[in-house]
């Protein structure tokens, strides 16, 4: 690899060569690095993208990972699970990125969950998914952005990345406690959320329609 | 709002197809082609950038070899990628740059008109050399030096008898161009320095004259020019002077004595490197030359102590000047050495004891002819012949007490030979055999040029000024 990175130039081969990669002298931490970045890139990006809603800057921060991550590995670090390593620089890199934007919600919300523990309801996995059976993912999915970081962090961890609540601990370095009563309240204020928006637009069909109620009794 | 009873089945399938929901939504989430190429290329331009410490890479591929192990290669999903041997390329370069500023005009310099490097050597290492070379005494030296080169070279390719004649207007051609940067730069020096341009002039043409007399041709004037001897003529035309430069003031004792001094240490370097390389004979002609010029000046040391000899003292350093700028040329010449002998080069300028004995020689040698004519005369019965005999016996008589009283050694030699040559004819005339009047030694005057004269110590001639007795050879 130095000598490649004093004397390697870049030739555009005039198509694709996805079907090229030659990775034959490649050595093992190499592979599997480019291996992990084969499999994960596209889900950090949608982790990414979903958590900042920034599409360019989300690739930034993937791109930032992988070079966070390529640069333990040059020190001689051995990675045994590339995810949840990956997942976890990506989530550092998020929080940074609030915290140079100043949002001061993200510390006052953290600083809030630390304090409540939650309920028994809040802390049971089968409440959560009770919840969940009542809220239609797809206007999930349209309304994630509007919920607070803390909440949009575990949900989309729990049911966009397929992570277990122990995985999210690790990752979040909280209690699987609290990771539950994250999720719970990320759910509920989405149901709520989706609740709004659907007697707000219930509101505004009844509207419409006592309107052209009131234009036909006029004509 | 939680439904209050709900079939646990159903709760179940809702919780699945909300998740199934908004996963599904969340794929739709995803890199475009495009920025997936280039986040790829960002990646793994990193990591060429950043590579992985050398024990930490380990080849993979077993059976490949050790170079293609180190030799990682990504490939980007749209770039290739190819090596340049930057460290190769510099090593290469700078074996090159040794070859093409060091080996070539090395093996440059021993080429000849005609060689294929020839140019570099003349339009390559001479110019540089003529760049690097300041102060116009030097480029003169320098022109000087070029200028013998050149006849050098054309000696060389008449040995090996490839001397064409397009070579040998070539060459002299070049004699001319480097003959007239010498002047010009004289004609410089002469601007701001009369006494250095006045002593480069000299050291040039005593460079000139060294090279026509190896090409035989003493005659510098020019009048005696054979057909198709270009460089011969090249260096007679260098040699012809203007009028106003003819007569150039003697320069002053300082800067004479300072270039004598340089001159004698190069020649007694140039000695001491002949050494070995030269015949025993050759050394000793060389060291007698260099005896000759040293007491010269130990001469005109003393002269110049003095304010009416010191114009001597000066014109004493002139031809040391000239000497030792011929024996320079003589002994840094092979083609030179080979072709004319020192003594016509340099003569030798006796001591005042060998002068006191070679005319104690020719005296005796004059007595004693006069003798033999005396007897021979006695036999002689043709009248004719007898009286030409007594006209040579008288003029004999005469020539005799006149050279006893002769002060000037170059005039004493002058009349003696004059003498001897006429006894040797009478003799020869009235039937004696041999020539009893031959010198032991070969008395040359010496040599000098129309501005440089010859110093006859005063101890030598037993007068008490020194006599100086301008020649032109």
């Amino acid at each position: 690899m130095k000598v490649l990175a004093n004397s390697c130039v870049f030739e555009y081969n005039g198509h694709n060569m996805a079907a090229e990669q030659s990775t034959d002298n490649l050595s093992g931490h190499e592979q599997r690095f480019l291996d992990a970045y084969e499999l994960y890139n596209d889900a950090l990006f949608r982790h990414a993208c979903m958590r900042i809603s920034d599409r360019e800057k989300a690739i930034d921060l993937v791109h930032d990972t992988y070079t966070k991550v390529w640069s333990y590995v040059r020190k001689g670090y051995d990675i045994e699970q590339f995810r949840p390593f990956l997942y976890k620089v990506l989530n550092n890199l998020i929080i940074d990125t609030y915290r140079k934007k100043k949002e001061a919600s993200l510390d006052a919300l953290l600083d809030i969950d630390g304090i409540d523990e939650g309920s028994f309801e809040e802390l049971s996995e089968s409440s959560a998914e009770a919840l969940a059976a009542t809220i239609d993912g797809r206007k999930a999915f349209e309304l994630m952005a509007e919920l607070p970081d803390v909440y949009k962090e575990v949900l989309i961890l729990r049911f966009v990345d397929g992570l277990g609540p122990k995985e999210m601990s690790v990752l979040t370095e909280e209690k699987e406690n609290v990771i539950s009563v994250r999720i719970h309240r990320g759910l509920k204020l989405l149901r709520q959320k989706i609740e709004a928006q659907d007697e707000f637009a219930d509101e505004k069909r009844k509207s419409a329609a006592r309107k052209r109620a009131a234009d036909k009794k006029t004509i | 709002m939680l439904p209050a009873k709900e079939p646990l089945t159903k709760k179940l399938y809702n919780m699945k197809r909300f998740s199934e929901q908004l996963h599904k939504q969340s794929q739709t989430v995803k890199l475009k082609k495009s920025e997936q190429a280039d986040l790829r290329a960002r990646v793994v331009s990193y990591m060429e950038y950043h590579p992985l410490p050398a024990s930490m890479k380990v080849a993979k591929a077993q059976g490949s070899s050790i170079k293609n192990a180190a030799r990682t290669q990504i490939l980007t999903d749209t770039f290739g990628q190819f090596m340049i041997p930057y460290q190769l390329l510099f090593k290469i370069g700078g074996v090159a740059a040794v070859f093409v500023l060091v080996f070539v005009p090395f093996m440059a310099e021993r080429t000849v008109p005609g060689d294929t490097l020839y140019a570099v050597k003349v339009q390559f290492n001479e110019e540089v050399r003529s760049t690097l070379t300041w102060g116009s005494y030097e480029k003169v030296e320098w022109e000087t030096t070029r200028l013998n080169r050149r006849i050098a070279e054309a000696r060389l390719l008449a040995d090996e008898g490839l001397l064409t004649t397009e070579v040998e207007a070539s060459v002299a051609a070049a004699v001319k161009v480097h003959s007239d940067n010498a002047k010009r730069e004289i004609e410089v020096l002469r601007a701001s320095d009369a006494d250095g341009a006045t002593i480069a002039t000299i050291a040039f043409d005593s460079s000139l004259r060294v090279q026509a007399q190896s090409l035989n041709r003493n005659d510098v004037d020019g009048t005696a020019a054979q057909p198709g001897d270009l460089i011969g003529n090249a260096i007679d035309a260098s040699l012809v002077k203007d009028p106003e430069t003819q007569t150039p003031a003697v320069p002053a004792y300082n800067k004479l004595m300072a270039r004598v001094e340089m001159n004698t240490t190069r020649v007694r370097e140039l000695l001491n490197s002949l050494d070995g390389s030269v015949s025993n004979q050759g050394l000793v002609d060389v060291t007698r030359r260099i005896e000759d010029i040293d007491r010269t000046i130990s001469t005109a040391i003393t002269q110049a102590g003095t304010p009416d000899t010191e114009l001597a003292a000066r014109e004493a350093l002139v031809d040391v000047l000239v000497r030792t700028q011929k024996l320079i040329v003589f002994m840094t010449n092979l083609a030179v050495r080979e072709q004319v002998a020192i003594e016509s080069v340099v003569p030798v300028v006796l001591t005042a004891d060998e002068m006191a004995v070679e005319r104690s020689q020719r005296q005796t040698e004059l007595t004693n002819a006069i003798s033999q004519l005396t007897t021979a005369v006695t036999t002689v019965t043709d009248q004719d012949i007898l009286a030409k005999a007594n006209a040579v016996l008288h003029q004999l008589a005469v020539d005799l007490p006149q050279l006893q009283t002769m002060t000037v050694y170059q005039d004493f030699i002058r009349q003696s030979d004059q003498s001897l040559a006429l006894a040797a004819d009478a003799l020869t005339l009235v039937g004696v055999d041999g020539r009893p009047v031959a010198p032991a030694v070969a008395v040359p005057v010496a040599a000098a040029t129309t501005t440089v004269s010859t110093t006859t110590p005063a101890s030598a001639v037993g007068t008490t000024t020194p006599t100086t007795t301008a020649t032109t050879t």
